[in-house]
């Protein structure tokens, strides 16, 4: 093969199923027939650009005619791929090739590596049995675990018994409800704490100011979820739920209602600092929800329960859940049937991410 | 053989392009006029284009009047003489034309006249493919994300014309900040959020004796803790604002810093992510441009840390 000036690049990581761009440039006096793209087999060819004349497959490309050659402008084509399948490798480089040909002959051919990186989440000794007792407070499942590879993720995690769903999230927007619906009908018992603070001046400094716009976004998803009847019985129950709609049906309730979003916003505050913290236990993972507690209402006595983690990476792909099924020793002695709360605690995450992948060498990989 | 990809301008797009240029153009028939320049910007969505006119002192008294009617709103933003010098007030707009009385031109025979108006935002996306990476590689100090740009189609642009640039063509990349702050803020502020909350919340409750508990907690916590609540919200503020976080950012050329703003989803607390658009001019001699977004994270939180013990004096 003669030296000819072309050259080529390709993107330095992507995640599954990322558009990853490419492009191969050449100077005018490289004459050609035809380029032949060959990628393979797990990767797909999404388009091409400032190509006059190509016959695409999901593999290979062969490229005829590019878009007219203009004094003093580069020659090029560009090229998108992906690869869409989840690899059960944390990393993998791909070749790419690129063949000029003339008189049906290769005299130049260019490799470029497709890089695909994804992130993996383990339990780090999954817990087998959990106590349940009478006794909220100690009722509590630690999970230790691990992250590696590469992707920042969203990570939710559900309980199950018996096929049905038991944790929720703590969602900023029920929590709220539930207080404000608590603060109406303990109006007395709250009004005598309140005394005690406003003779105490350290609270002033603790005010906040929260931007009334937003106040008002969260007053009206709260309404349109009390309207539409989506609220969770796990965060009020339905006869709750019918007495706040009921005392929402009278106007002058409502506005009620919205004097005490205004007057409870830096409890608010508080909670979404304090989410602040919980959900970015560490580096790479985000917790869909900053705090996942089982809370449900068992008559019989609970044997077992089923963790599920469930984790998607930016580009929306999610990954094999993992389950751990964990025996529940029951030592409740009052009366079935309470509601069981307990958190779930991630008392130790590891944190091995991929660092620098734009430099790091891959098995296969022969590229400079 | 076929034309292999579906977003290809087409000829009606260079129209589209082409419409309020073409049908001014004809207004300006006996001054002869010839293109000169033609600029898109891509993040405005406007176009510039310039005329150069011949403007005899015969037509200056033969031609009282050009009235030009304000096609898609096209501006006349300015008109320059063979001198290089701006001629002022010799445009003015009326009931939606333009208007020049050529006789009130200066001495000059040749000018240049630039127009602006705008380019449908479809045919720009066609024109030009934009992407940065869905996510960051990292280093213990900085988080890098690649940005690719590349012109789709040079025929497309070569046929509206030879000369054009298309500017600032422009990317959003999502930089996460969050994980910056709640890594960098000390245990004693987690502990005077819990503190607040637990206070907050044995309120409406009806345990008496877990009110009392977390109020003294309370009193215990913030006690030690020169940092209140505040002081936190006031933190995060200040340090994603534009020019501040500007700071902490690089871009490889031809890449150049454009709008920062603020990702929230809890609007005016704190933001998950900044935006931060990456622009780069591209032309037929620079048809693709390749490079970084680099955010210098550990810096970042070591001013966080600053700005911490800075309250805390």
């Amino acid at each position: 093969m003669s030296k000819v000036d072309i050259s080529g690049y390709i993107v330095p990581w992507a995640l599954p199923n990322e558009k990853m761009p490419m492009h191969v440039t050449w100077s005018p006096d490289v004459f050609f027939d035809k380029i032949h793209v060959k990628v393979p087999p797990s990767f797909k060819i999404l388009d091409v650009l400032n190509v006059d004349e190509a016959r695409l497959k999901e593999h290979e490309a062969i490229i005829t005619r590019v878009k007219s050659l203009i004094e003093g402008v580069p020659c090029y084509f560009g090229m998108i791929i992906s690869a869409p399948k989840i690899f059960e490798e944390l990393k993998m480089a791909k070749k790419i090739t690129v063949e000029f040909l003339r008189n049906e002959k290769p005299f130049y051919c260019l490799e470029l590596y497709g890089r695909i990186f994804r992130p993996r989440l383990e339990v780090v000794k999954p817990p087998e049995e959990v106590e349940l007792t009478d006794y909220l407070e100690k009722n509590k499942l630690p999970l230790n675990l691990r992250y590696i590879g590469f992707g920042d993720i969203e990570l939710k995690i559900e309980a199950t018994i018996g096929g049905k769903i038991v944790s929720v999230g703590e969602s900023v927007v029920y929590e709220l409800l539930r207080r404000l619906w608590l603060s109406d009908i303990l109006e007395k018992e709250t009004e005598e704490v309140e005394k005690v603070v406003d003779n105490d001046r350290e609270r002033r400094k603790r005010e906040l100011w929260v931007e009334p716009a937003y106040i008002s976004k969260m007053a009206q998803e709260l309404q349109d979820k009390i309207d539409k009847g989506t609220i969770p019985t796990e965060v009020l129950d339905a006869e709750a739920i019918a007495d706040l709609k009921e005392w929402l049906s009278d106007l002058k309730t409502k506005d009620k209602f919205m004097d005490i979003i205004y007057k409870r916003t830096q409890e608010m505050l508080l909670s979404l600092l304090l989410d602040l913290f919980d959900k970015n236990p560490t580096n790479n993972v985000e917790l869909k929800n900053a705090k996942t507690v089982i809370r449900t209402k068992i008559a019989t006595p609970v044997t077992k329960l089923t963790l599920r983690l469930l984790y998607k990476d930016k580009m929306g792909n999610e990954y094999p859940s993992i389950e751990i099924p964990i025996q529940v020793r029951d030592t409740r002695t009052e009366a079935h049937g309470m509601l069981i709360e307990m958190p779930i605690h991630i008392e130790k995450w590891e944190n091995e991410p991929f660092m620098n992948v734009e430099k790091m060498r891959i098995l296969g990989e022969t590229q400079s | 053989m076929r034309n292999p990809s579906k977003k290809m301008p087409s000829p009606s797009d260079i129209e589209k392009v082409f419409e309020w240029i073409n049908k001014v153009k004809k207004f300006f028939e006996p001054f002869k006029p010839e293109f000169r320049d033609m600029r898109i910007n891509y993040r405005t969505s406007k176009s510039e284009i310039s005329l150069a006119l011949h403007i005899s002192n015969s037509l200056k008294r033969r031609i009282a009047k050009v009235e030009i009617p304000a096609y898609q709103n096209f501006v006349v933003s300015e008109m320059i003489d063979e001198s290089f010098s701006r001629v002022q007030s010799v445009w003015r707009f009326d009931h939606g034309k333009w208007i020049l009385s050529p006789s009130i031109l200066p001495a000059s025979e040749k000018y240049l006249v630039k127009l602006k108006g705008e380019v449908p935002r479809e045919i720009l996306l066609n024109m030009v493919r934009i992407q940065p990476a869905q996510n960051r590689d990292q280093t213990p100090e900085l988080d890098k994300y690649w940005l690719d740009s590349m012109i789709r189609d040079v025929d497309f642009i070569e046929q509206i014309y030879k000369k054009l640039e298309i500017d600032e063509v422009n990317l959003a990349v999502h930089v996460g900040v969050q994980r910056c702050f709640s890594t960098t803020f000390p245990k004693e502020m987690k502990e005077v959020l819990e503190a607040s909350q637990r206070w907050t919340r044995a309120g409406y409750g009806r345990d008496r004796s877990e009110i009392q508990r977390a109020w003294s907690n309370l009193r215990k916590v913030t006690g030690a803790s020169k940092i209140q609540v505040g002081d936190i919200i006031q933190a995060i503020y200040e340090l994603t604002l534009g020019n501040i976080f500007a700071e902490y950012l690089l871009l490889d050329l031809p890449y150049s810093l454009g709008e920062i703003k603020r990702e929230e989803r809890f609007m005016g607390l704190f933001p998950e992510k900044m935006s931060v658009e990456a622009c780069a001019d591209l032309n037929l001699k620079q048809p693709f441009a390749t490079g970084y977004l680099t955010f210098k994270k550990k810096e970042y939180m070591k001013k966080i840390e600053d700005f911490l013990s800075g309250l805390r004096k």
